[in-house]
């Protein structure tokens, strides 16, 4: 079978050019947006510090909502970080090819989110500077980690998703410095893509034994898709909080992170393609790949929420019952809703072909999925949480400055890495592009001037 | 040096003795130590100064890290329970009720309880203070020599009359009051606003004896209670909350009817809540009377049932019935079941009692038990209770002040500027005796009250002082300092006896050089008209390591003769309720609470955290309103309100409650101190509800009329921060705390069946739990719990449980390891409430225990769910994982302000930030009785180990022991056919602590 050219309208040269002319010298734009990142991990900074020297409380968890905002952002960047391997890897394995002019830009989004997602298990400690305990290494106290606690396998998951993820990223990106430090100019960039292309040159048996690595690396991580979000709701299904105790949440979360996180591929991709002119790279028909993956797994979370309701009810069991009546109907009604039409009826929009291809509305879209997706964390732990089994222990949450300092850190957290990455590190895969592309016949070439 | 060697023989008999009949070692033990320190404190006070801190050179009864316990008496409210107060390293730590006192039994309230912080409390005056000589100076320290020279100086100069107004006191300080106020022509005025001194006066109406009876409760068959809050704050609320749990635990229990316009704790543990409008009581009662005496029964005189017959002629049931809106069928049935009863009791009393006609109310009362036949049964007139109380002699004592006809005063131990209302102008009067004259206050605070003075005496509390208590004749408690005074402080008596030696007084000591030695020539006294056999030292160490001398021989039955004609001349009418405004149209309805009495516990943290046994607020003053009186005025929940009448007004929030009549408006008393301490100060903005009382309308002046002023209720502008503890009122038919009900005949109710019952033993997947020895648990009779809350209090006491704080508590973050759910059931004229304490239930497939990722939380062999603070890292994942919501996490470091940092419990560590925490079962009490058993070569025998709140319960509603041992009683309450485990059918959770289903009448 033979592919049609995903990118007709430009050619080698073009390619390796515009992703290249990324890494030119950043402008006003790009230092107003670090700043305003770095800004906010300040605040970020400010409030974890002061939370650490005051107490945990100044976050607005209480008895009973012993998790609030940080599990909530913890889950909602570990869900952001899991298209980046979907895309990378899953994809690959599967030879979709529009994966190629995407899939860097997820892999650098997933290894951030992880970085961000890192940070809130310690952040929500009520001893922060004792968080190695949780990790098993000999020690004179002879103690050693609860094995049973899905929290420990928390502190497995992620660590091995980080550590894959990153491994898989680094490895995608050495051909490209290579052709980074190829046009680097100054010395800085030389030394910094010099070291950091590992001695590539190209050569023949370079790209055999890479593409092997990459095949390895490709199948080392696909499990972990899997894995991780299993592992992270597990930290809830594991319990016997009604509204957490479910075997529907693995696959339910891992659906939920995929659709999160191709929804923040778009968020970061359309601004992308806007300044850097990206258009011939990623194209429509990507877009329309990626909107497609999001109605799919649209459509699964909207079942999942579906099932939770009605074995709820199959389950007649008082507890699970008043559990899902109080999401819909009770204090947290407005965060239910909303993550409804975020997540389920907003996205059937993308039935409607041009929608799917229609760059602003895609935008507002993924916006709105970020939104519902946070929405949906918050309605699994702050609801849950707030309604168990005892009338008498019921109660709220209290937000507070703090939390929102510290959520809003994460994003500038998350920002800061970003921004630097597009600056750095080429966001686009150049050879993977090329290596879908019809090569340039000699002829051609030639007749336009190129060598 | 002489008690101690008197002491160590006593000690080897009682000893042998013990040893023989059955090895108790805990009473053993607790005898020891008691004698112990009897030995202690009698070789060494008043002369040798004991200090707070561990010695250098030890002394022999200060063992570090052995508690030493002392015998006293609570003096915290009229009652005079026995308590046993726990010293570690000099300091008092803890206060328990002592077993051997006959009045508590061994229970103890919350009041009693938090006495600790009363005498730790940060606020408490120092030294002697005096003002400046300009009026209104500032209080200056002042040496006790000068203080003493200044007042002699005014008694012997003082052309003008002296008075000593004090609070309630007794015994020998009763005695040493008297004669000196005697020796230098004082007045002495009581005045406590607890003391229920109507009901005495009414007695000798009707019964010709005056005094407050003893009502035997637990032998009553039907109980019906009009307004009085036995079960909270009304004359003895220990002892009759152990007989009112003593007559429901018998196998036909007690009826308990409560008419009350408002739904109070005691009102809320009775079968059937009468909600009568405000005033029409006195109509329910004669109609009682009527129904009685036309259905035959009574064993009294033709004379008087003729009497009684005039006095009801004009009463109809059907115009009661529209009146008070209780329906005719309700009436009937009260009237039946008061007439078929074999030991019938009518009470009345409390904030409730307290209207305009509250002496003809209980003439009515007595004379409602007279045709019942009550005295005799249910009354007891033999030990009489003789409150000295008397509104009418303070207002009288205010009238001599307002015309300068007082030169000299002295206040102590009570504060009448906040208890009293602004329109008796006690405040504005006491600043004229300043004039030319001259204020002393005895106080430990500077309340209110001690602010009016010139010279403040500071006084020890009841941890640190000498006295004794006769409440009701018979019984004899003893009070004994647990350890040196904190401050530079002294006792009242002996304050008393120096000022009589400096104003040249002699005779006011009859010898004695302090108030000890006059103590113990009171009890000489006694020892030689009791006629009790031994020597005197041997009788008074006794005494000292029991707490007192409980054997008095009882004052035979005195006689009592038919009431007298002129009882038949009081008013019977309605109350009325003074109105200046006719646009006050609500009944206020101030009322006492277990959290505060009259105002005496603002200043204590744990008190002030206390949620309320009903409401459930903590922190605050409200006042409750009926859902559709607040609408008509555009009030709803969450609303700031102005309670206003022209006497004044308070701004406090609004809790709007179906659980109180539409015709009133009810606040708890005891809030918004101006004065007092930080903590009490609080509330400062709220107001003081006293002040919107009216001194107009009672009839006559013994007492003061709580209930008789009418106020209008406006939306205030704010919103209000009331601070609930549970904000969730019913149980959502979740089968948590369970009830029994039974027919008027006893016979039960059908059940209704709820969910999935498993068998005996359900069938587990894994291998189960052993313990090998110990596996400690816990039985929670809900027949028998009142929701008192004592047991919430002891528990901050023993496990240094932080106080958070108003707006930390707001956040749903308060600390009590132990708190008390209450759930609403039914509608208001069929309402069922359950009160429910609930802890840590140590189940044995704890939810908490696998999440730990630390193991900081584990299961123990002993069956307790461990807690390892210092593992802690602060996930909280066990705390959303278990399903009773009993953990608690350490949000910020708490702090113990100081001086309230010496009651810390030392055997308990303190929680730092970051870490959880939650009930142990006090695993260090635990500890201690194994660390005993295992000297003694034997097992922890049963009984021996009885967790804080345990021991504290008025009603031993709750019994731990080891239920491997199937004869222990926790084992046998785990047996009986009412006890289920909370949740267990539902999530196999297997908790330790069983609870007994209440026990409730459908009436």
């Amino acid at each position: 079978m033979k592919a049609s050219n995903m990118h007709p309208d430009v050619d080698y040269k073009q390619v390796g050019d515009t992703v290249l002319e990324m890494l030119e010298p950043p402008k006003a734009g790009w230092y107003l947006l670090l700043s305003i990142c770095l800004g906010l991990v300040l605040i970020g900074a400010f409030s974890w510090a002061n939370q650490i020297i005051v107490g945990i409380g100044m976050a607005g968890k209480s008895i009973p909502i012993g998790w609030g905002a940080y599990i909530t952002n913890f889950v909602f960047w570990v869900g952001i970080a899991h298209s980046g391997t979907l895309i990378s890897a899953v994809l690959y394995l599967f030879r979709a090819r529009f994966r190629m002019s995407i899939y860097r830009l997820a892999e650098a989004m997933t290894v951030f989110a992880v970085l961000t997602a890192g940070l809130f298990p310690l952040i929500h400690l009520g001893r922060p500077w004792f968080f190695y305990w949780l990790m098993p290494y000999p020690n004179q106290m002879a103690l050693w980690p609860n094995f049973k606690s899905p929290l420990l396998w928390d502190v497995f998951a992620v660590s091995t998703y980080l550590t894959v993820s990153t491994l898989f990223f680094i490895v995608g990106l050495i051909p490209d410095i290579a052709v980074a430090r190829s046009r680097a100019k100054t010395t800085f960039r030389k030394m910094l893509y010099g070291v950091t292309s590992l001695g590539w040159s190209g050569s023949h048996s370079q790209w055999k034994h890479y593409m092997a690595a990459y095949l390895f690396f490709a199948a080392l991580a696909t499990p972990l898709v899997i894995s991780v979000h299993s592992v992270v709701s597990w930290d809830f299904a594991i319990s016997i909080v009604p509204g957490w105790h479910a075997t529907i949440f693995p696959p339910y979360f891992v659906a939920g992170a995929i659709f999160s996180g191709v929804a923040m591929v778009i968020t970061l991709i359309i601004p992308l393609r806007a300044v850097f002119g990206l258009h011939a790279l990623v194209r429509p028909v990507h877009f329309d790949a990626m909107s497609k993956l999001i109605l799919l797994t649209s459509g699964i979370l909207f079942y999942a929420y579906l099932t939770e309701f009605y074995i709820a009810w199959f389950s007649n069991n008082p507890f699970e019952r008043y559990q899902f009546w109080f999401r819909p109907f009770g204090d947290y009604a407005l965060a239910f809703w909303g993550m409804v039409f975020c997540n389920c009826i907003f996205p059937l929009t993308l039935w409607y072909k041009p929608l799917r291809t229609n760059i602003a509305f895609l935008f507002v879209l993924s916006i709105f999925i970020n939104i519902g997706m946070w929405l949906e964390r918050f309605n699994i732990i702050f609801t849950s949480l707030a309604r168990e089994y005892l009338p008498s222990g019921w109660g709220g949450y209290n937000f507070s400055w703090t939390d929102i300092g510290i959520t809003v850190g994460a994003f500038g957290w998350f920002g800061t890495w970003m921004l630097l990455f597009i600056k750095f590190f080429p966001a686009v895969a150049i050879t993977e592009i090329k290596e879908i592309m019809p090569a340039p016949r000699r002829s051609e070439a030639a007749a336009e001037g190129h060598h | 040096m002489k008690d101690s060697s008197v002491l160590v023989n006593i000690n080897k008999n009682r000893s042998a003795t013990a040893d023989q009949q059955s090895g108790m070692s805990r009473r053993k033990f607790l005898k020891v130590i008691g004698a112990a320190s009897a030995a202690g404190v009698a070789g060494c006070a008043d002369s040798a100064q004991q200090n707070v801190f561990p010695h250098v050179r030890g002394q022999v009864e200060q063992v570090p890290g052995v508690a030493v316990w002392y015998s006293s008496t609570c003096g915290e409210c009229p009652a005079g329970c026995g308590i046993r107060i726990r010293t570690r390293e000099g300091r008092a730590v803890k206060i328990e009720g002592n077993p051997d006192h006959p009045i508590s039994q061994g229970g103890l309230c919350a009041l009693g309880q938090s006495a600790l912080q009363h005498h730790y409390d940060p606020d408490r005056i120092r030294q002697p203070l005096a003002r400046g000589p300009q009026v209104g100076s500032p209080f200056q320290p002042i040496s006790w020599q000068d203080a003493y020279a200044r007042i002699a100086n005014a008694m012997r100069n003082s052309e003008k009359k002296k008075a000593i107004l004090t609070g309630h006191v007794s015994g020998a300080e009763e005695e040493l009051v008297s004669s000196f106020s005697a020796s230098c022509e004082a007045e002495h005025v009581v005045y406590d606003l607890m003391e229920q001194s109507v009901i005495a006066q009414a007695a000798e109406l009707v019964y010709g004896v005056k005094g407050l009876p003893n009502y035997k409760l637990s032998e009553a068959d039907v109980i019906v209670n009009f307004g009085a809050d036995f079960l909270e704050t009304w004359i003895s609320p220990v002892e009759y909350a152990r007989g009112w749990s003593d007559a429901r635990r018998k196998k036909l229990p007690a009826k308990v009817i409560h008419v009350e316009p408002r739904l109070s704790l005691t009102g809320a543990n009775a079968d059937l809540w009468l909600s009568a409008r405000p005033g029409t009581e006195m109509k329910v009662l004669l109609l009682l009377i009527k129904l009685i005496i036309e259905g035959g029964r009574g064993d009294i005189t033709a004379q008087l049932r003729t009497r009684l017959e005039a006095l009801t002629s004009s009463v109809s049931l059907d115009v009661v019935a529209s009146e008070s809106g209780v329906s005719r069928s309700r009436l009937l049935s009260v009237a039946r079941y008061l007439s078929e009863a074999n030991a019938p009791l009518v009470l009345g009393g409390g904030a409730a009692g307290s209207t305009s006609n509250a002496l003809s109310f209980q003439v009515a009362i007595n004379l409602l038990n007279l045709a019942l036949g009550a005295p005799g049964k249910t009354i007891d007139l033999s030990a009489l209770r003789q409150p000295r109380s008397s509104v009418a002699e303070l207002e009288l004592l205010i009238k001599s002040m307002q015309n300068d006809e007082v030169g000299l005063l002295f206040m102590a131990g009570s504060n009448p500027a906040f208890t009293l209302p602004a329109s008796y102008a006690f405040r504005f009067a006491v600043p004229r005796v300043s004039i030319g004259g001259l204020v002393v206050s005895l106080s430990s605070h500077l309340d209110e009250t001690a602010q009016l003075a010139d010279i403040i005496l500071p006084l020890n509390t009841g941890i640190e002082s000498w006295g004794d208590s006769r409440e009701r004749s018979g019984i004899y408690g003893l009070r004994q300092p647990a350890m040196t005074p904190l401050f530079d402080t002294r006792d009242l008596g002996d304050i008393l006896l120096q000022i009589a030696s400096a104003a040249g007084l002699e005779k006011v000591s009859g010898g004695a050089q302090n108030f000890r030695e006059y103590l113990r020539a009171s009890w000489r006294k006694l020892h030689s008209e009791q006629g009790i056999e031994g020597d005197f030292e041997r009788f008074w160490l006794e005494s000292l390591e029991r707490g007192g001398f409980f054997a008095g021989k009882a004052k035979s039955q005195p006689a009592t003769r038919a009431p007298s004609n002129d009882v038949f001349n009081l008013d019977f009418g309605v109350a009325q309720f003074a109105a200046s405004d006719e646009r006050d149209d609500l009944v206020l309805f101030p009322y006492f609470s277990v959290r505060s009495f009259d105002g005496r516990a603002a200043n204590r943290p744990w008190m002030q955290e206390l949620p309320d046994p009903i409401t459930k607020v903590v922190w605050d003053s409200w006042a409750e309103m009926h859902p559709d009186t607040a609408s008509a005025r555009g009030i709803s929940s969450g609303d700031m309100v102005t309670v206003r009448n022209f006497f004044g007004e308070i701004n406090v929030p609004v809790y709007i409650t179906e659980y109180v009549h539409r015709d009133i408006v009810a606040v708890p008393i005891g809030q918004g101190h101006q004065a007092y301490g930080r903590f009490a100060r609080q509330l400062k903005e709220a107001g003081n509800v006293l002040e919107l009382v009216s001194n107009s309308a009672a009839e006559t002046g013994a007492f003061l009329p709580l209930v008789a002023t009418k106020a209008r209720v406006i939306r205030g502008r704010r919103a209000a921060d009331l601070v609930t503890t549970q904000k969730e009122n019913s149980q959502h038919g979740r089968h948590l705390a369970e009830t029994k009900f039974l027919n008027p005949d006893g016979s039960p109710k059908p059940k209704k069946e709820h969910g999935a019952h498993h068998p005996e033993d359900p069938k587990q997947m894994y291998l189960q739990r052993v313990h090998p020895l110990y596996s400690w648990g816990m039985t929670v009779d809900l027949a028998a719990c009142t929701g008192c809350s004592a047991c919430v209090v002891a528990c901050y006491a023993e496990n240094n449980i932080a106080v958070v704080g108003k707006k930390v508590a707001a956040q749903g973050r308060h600390m009590a390891w132990l708190r008390i759910d209450r759930y609403y059931e039914g509608t208001p004229e069929e309402l069922h409430v359950d009160f429910q304490p609930m802890t840590c239930q140590h189940c044995n497939n704890a939810p908490c225990e696998p999440v730990c990722p630390v193991y900081a939380t584990y299961h123990n062999e002993e069956g307790l769910n461990a807690m390892i603070y210092n593992r802690c890292v602060g996930t909280r994942y066990c705390s959303n994982n278990c399903s009773y919501k009993v953990r608690r996490f350490n949000w910020f470091e708490y702090e113990f302000p100081e001086t309230l940092e010496l009651q810390l419990n030392p055997d308990v560590t303190r929680r730092t930030v970051g870490v959880m925490e939650k009930c142990t079962f006090c695993v260090q009490r635990i500890a201690e009785a194994k660390d005993r058993a295992k000297d003694l070569g034997r097992p922890v025998l049963d009984g021996e180990v009885q967790p804080a709140c345990v021991q504290s319960c008025p009603t031993k509603a709750l019994t731990f022991g080891n239920r491997n041992d199937p004869q222990s009683n926790v084992s046998r309450l785990a047996a009986s056919d009412r006890a289920y485990k909370v949740l267990d059918d539902h999530i196999n959770t297997q908790p330790a602590i069983s609870y007994l289903e209440g026990i409730k009448y459908k009436l």
